[in-house]
């Protein structure tokens, strides 16, 4: 149990204590714990090294820290030692016996654990040194690699807690509105609302009470910053929502969290109950006469909640249907109270305001948009992860200085920004800066950040169909443009996708896009169609090819391609008929290819297209390039 | 509360400080479309019918006006060319969505959409409108029916579309419906709601003059502390 | 069916009507799906209308309201696997498992979901089975995970 704290003076003192415990330590390794790495057995990889440690007598020495996500996904398990800075990634438990006799006691470098850059080919030690992280800006992210999600110690001996500190004790509520208007923070959420704005609405409206709320319902698919922060940091949510709530005058929270990230869940719960034991939320919170509590809430599976009025609707209990605006929430929101929420990513900016000034954070980022970004770089991209860059930044420099590029050498085609409401942006747009405004000029919009890179193999109807289906599938079915509109956006890029697309079809989607963004509801609806109109802009002749020729270009549509081999590559290995599920894979009656002559004992292989169900496997089996797509 | 004064299609009207929108618009002759609207109930913006212009800012958008409050000075424009194609865009949808329903016809005749839908038809009676659920909870105080599932496949209907243990049969769904999709079958001695799968026995009110559900006088009884026997008595409340 | 179980979940949460949500998901933890006679004790500890419990549970794409098997897989089928080849992911899990998405088996062994992102896009095709996580998944691999599944 976590020690109570009574006031600011013995906060500044645990401070230093734990401050001083640190530095007892020559050294720190840090293994990624996040959900990915999980995923790599990273439990596994921690355990070997408590053994190791403790088995080579360095357990006073060095200490070993599961922190939360890193942020470079692609390489798990890894691990960061420090003060050294050496990197190690995809290490396995086999190989910890080596890093701690090798690099931890004899400072020597393991270059097979090495990162190799790819596009040098040579190997990089420190981890400032990689690409992915040297060309990031990294503030938010930076603590996650620095902390243990549940050592509420950790998060003091980076000086955690001194924003709330002087919020409580120093700062009275308009003073904190000021500063937090004066930084220019904008929701990292979607709608990008000036956040000090938001809470001075809230602050101003007549209430006996008023809420908090963080919205943690991370619903966008191939999103998940906010995931990593609070499975990494949750110390810095639960102050910044600390902070939020002495500005408004709320003595109660809420975090509505996506129960599909249980490591999430876990994190925050210990954290808020620490929290609670040293004093930190609860009752006269440091003496200062301020109370505040946090409850989580945990989500149902519905993307719509994250709209902030169907998020309220399910913190209070109900179904997640969306409410007009206005009122907004900062008018009437929770139980028709004042309330303001707010996304993990900008309660996470909170404390860093506080503590580091609100002309530091607007010194970094665009005319309109400040600080830092997180997104979440994945698709085809070389270096999946999440990133954290300046706002203002080009698309081209996350693309390729820390996304390393296309994997395969292929052909960049767009990148899909703003969750599946956002909208794809064609190289064309590559060289733009990237910020809340230059997005929404574009056609596409900011979100919470997803950015998936799409190659020359991705078809943009088939990208548009997916994203209809999936926003079809989410629509809460309150407002008839969005329930009655999008299956049938839908219905039309199915036909499309199938080959039976008419000639009216795109005027038809244009048509309809036009009323779903105009007349919804809610945000979910009044953005569904960005998918299908930014495509319909950038990459019409796709939609063409398929309309009229009846052709995918990209070789994804099923309907419309056939696999084939191609006979002189065939080595008759037979790879492509034991894996194919359907039988559909054959040997011939002809010789195959080996090493470029005719072989009399292995038959080349063929495609049976009746059979031919067109899943791909024969694909990833051959081993020669044997097959092709058409 | 003192009136307010808007300017709709360059005409200044007065409305109520605490009114939304289409009230004030109604009142003032403006033929504005609605379907989930009823002054009885709170207003929830599903039907986009009832969408108009407000310029804010120097920008307009698109709002629907039974859940906008007003404000004084506001400008409001509800017969643009955009609202006009949004509207029949809606109504469109609609159509395919419920074919035979009379009531969508004639809305489709009167915003002047010429062509049959052009999206494949369905034969769903309902419009989804929620004024028969949001009745039942608000105005009776009983939820016997409510939305279930979400999306394109939601539907009305009672837990587990199963008979309803505390429909009272007092028929506010029936009336309430713009689109005449809830049934009721009401008999001398019984009424029937075949959907909520239903039948109640209706006995004699002196007060009404009429027979109606036992259930529903028994309930009404109990909410307004009426005492017992009460209903059976004369108008004026003597034996 | 022994509904004290519900009467403890009820209490756990205080009997709050605003945690409904969290109270469905610890009744669907308890007995693997929500069984209707759960439903309605809860509607009585809550005191909260069955038909906005219903509402509720046929609203949120976690809930089921049919019993589900003893393995739960489910597919991820968030933007970042859908490119990387998710479809032929689920496809092949539907062939396998024989059941389609959203569906259970006769003998309730298995139950097949999808879920529009799991947060692991790195290791994307992702499938979660049993809640553990199975990544960079080909149709080759997923015939294997059945395999191993099916014992």
């Amino acid at each position: 149990m976590a020690k109570l704290i009574p006031d600011v003076k013995a906060l500044e003192a645990l401070r230093k204590k734990s401050l001083d415990e640190r530095k007892g330590y020559k050294q720190v390794i840090a293994v990624c714990g996040g959900t990915g790495c999980h995923a790599y057995g990273c439990m596994k990889v921690i355990e070997a090294f408590r053994a190791e440690l403790a088995k080579q007598g360095l357990a006073k020495d060095v200490r070993l820290r599961t922190t939360g996500c890193h942020g470079f996904c692609e390489m798990g398990s890894l691990c960061i030692i420090h003060p050294s800075d050496i990197f190690y990634v995809k290490i396995t438990p086999e190989d910890v016996a080596e890093v701690v006799s090798e690099t931890v006691k004899a400072g020597k470098v393991i270059d097979r654990l090495c990162y190799t850059d790819p596009a040098s080919k040579k190997k990089v030690v420190k981890a400032a040194e990689v690409p992915f992280y040297k060309n990031q800006h990294r503030l938010l992210f930076a603590q996650n690699g620095m902390v243990d999600p549940k050592d509420l110690d950790d998060y003091l001996a980076i000086g955690g807690f001194s924003g709330a500190a002087a919020a409580l004790c120093d700062l009275k509520p308009r003073d904190i509105i000021d500063k937090i208007k004066a930084s220019g923070l904008r929701g990292r959420g979607g709608g990008g609302f000036p956040t000090g704005r938001k809470w001075e609405i809230c602050a101003s409206h007549e209430s006996d009470v008023r809420y908090i709320v963080c919205n943690a319902d991370e619903g966008d698919p191939g999103a998940y910053m906010d995931r990593s922060i609070l499975e990494g940091n949750p110390f810095a949510v639960i102050e910044g929502m600390i902070v939020g709530a002495k500005a408004i005058g709320a003595a109660h929270g809420y975090v509505y969290v996506r129960n599909e990230y249980p490591l999430a869940v876990e994190n925050l719960g210990a954290a808020i109950v620490k929290a609670r034991e040293a004093g930190l939320l609860g009752e006269d919170i440091l003496k200062t006469g301020f109370s505040f509590d946090i409850t989580i809430n945990r989500g149902g599976g519905a993307f719509v909640c994250g709209e902030e009025t169907g998020l309220i609707s399910s913190v209070m209990g109900l179904t997640g249907e969306p409410n007009p605006k206005p009122p907004y929430p900062a008018q009437r929101g929770l139980w028709g109270k004042p309330t303001v929420i707010n996304n993990v990513e900008t309660w996470a900016n909170v404390p860093m305001i506080l503590s580091k000034g609100e002309k530091w954070f607007a010194g970094m980022g665009t005319a309109n948009s400040k600080g830092t970004k997180v997104f979440s770089l994945v698709g085809k991209i070389n270096n999946t992860g999440l990133v954290e860059v300046p706002m203002g930044i080009t698309l081209r420099k996350i693309v390729y200085d820390i996304g390393g590029g296309i994997p395969g050498g292929r052909k960049f085609k767009a990148v899909q920004t703003g969750g599946p409401s956002g909208g794809c942006l064609p190289e064309s747009m590559l060289d733009s800066p990237v910020d809340f405004d230059e997005l929404t000029k574009m056609g596409s919009m900011m979100g919470s950040g997803g950015m998936i890179v799409m190659d020359d193999r991705t078809c943009m109807v088939d990208v548009a169909h997916y994203f209809m289906k999936f926003l079809s599938e989410e629509s809460c079915g309150k407002c008839v443009p969005c329930r009655e509109g999008v299956p049938r956006m839908k219905a039309i890029l199915e036909d499309i996708t199938n080959g039976k697309g008419s000639d009216e079809a795109i005027a038809l989607l244009q048509e309809l896009g036009e009323t779903v963004r105009d007349a919804s509801l809610c945000a979910l609806g009044g953005t569904s169609p960005n998918p299908v109109l930014s495509t319909l802009k950038y990459f019409r002749d796709e939609y063409e090819a398929h309309i009229r020729d009846k052709r995918c270009p990209a070789g994804v549509c099923k309907a419309l391609i056939n696999y084939s081999v191609i006979e002189d590559r065939c080595t008759g290995c037979g790879a492509c008929a034991r894996v194919c599920p359907t039988q559909a894979a054959v040997a011939t009656g002809r010789p195959a290819t080996v090493k470029g002559k005719k072989h009399d004992k292995l038959k080349a292989h063929e495609i049976v297209q009746e059979k031919c169900i067109k899943c791909g496997a024969c694909i990833e089996a051959c081993k020669f390039d044997a097959i092709k797509v058409e | 509360m003192p009136d307010v004064t808007i300017k709709v299609d360059g005409r200044e009207i007065t409305a109520k400080t605490e009114e939304t929108l289409l009230p004030a618009l109604l009142a003032a002759g403006f033929d504005i479309p609605h379907m989930c609207y009823n002054e009885e109930i709170k207003p929830y913006g599903a039907c986009r019918l009832c969408i108009v212009e407000v310029e804010a800012g120097g920008r307009r958008s698109v709002v629907s006006s039974c859940s906008y409050p007003v404000s004084d000075g506001m400008v409001v424009y509800t017969d643009t060319e955009r609202i006009k194609k949004h509207r029949r865009m809606i109504v469109e949808l609609l159509l395919a969505r419920c074919p035979d329903v009379k009531e969508v016809r004639d809305l489709a005749r009167d915003v002047g959409l010429e062509h049959e839908p052009r999206f494949a038809k369905r034969d769903k009676g309902c419009i989804l409108c929620g004024l028969c659920t949001r009745a039942c909870e608000q105005v009776v105080g009983v939820s016997a029916i409510s939305f279930v599932g979400r999306g394109p496949d939601k539907e009305v209907g009672t837990p587990f579309l199963d008979r309803s243990d505390v429909c009272i049969g007092c028929g506010s769904c029936y009336y309430v419906c713009p689109v005449n999709y809830v049934e009721m079958e009401d008999e001398e001695d019984v009424r029937r709601f075949p959907q909520w799968k239903v039948e109640f026995e209706k006995v004699w009110c002196e007060r009404l003059g009429r027979k109606v559900p036992k259930k529903m006088l028994e309930h009404f009884s109990k909410i307004a502390k009426i005492p017992e026997g009460w209903f059976e008595g004369s108008p004026a409340g003597k034996k | 069916m022994d509904l004290t179980k519900v009467d403890a979940i009820c209490t756990k949460h205080r009997g709050q009507p605003e945690q409904l949500i969290g109270i469905l998901q610890d009744v669907q933890k308890e007995y693997n799906y929500l069984p209707r006679e759960a439903l309605e004790r809860v509607s009585k500890g809550l005191e909260v209308p069955l038909s906005r419990i219903y509402a509720v549970a046929t609203f949120f794409k976690a809930f089921s309201l049919q019993p589900r098997g003893r393995n739960h897989v489910c597919v991820c089928m968030g933007t970042a696997c859908h490119v990387r080849g998710a479809p032929n992911v689920l496809s092949e899990m539907e062939r396998d498992l024989g059941i389609k998405a959203g569906e259970t088996d006769r003998d309730l062994n298995f139950t097949l979901e999808t879920v529009n992102c799991v947060g692991a896009c790195a290791l994307g095709p992702v499938a979660v089975v049993n809640g553990e996580y199975h990544g960079k998944l080909t149709t080759q691999k997923v015939g294997e995970l059945v395999k191993k599944m099916k014992g």
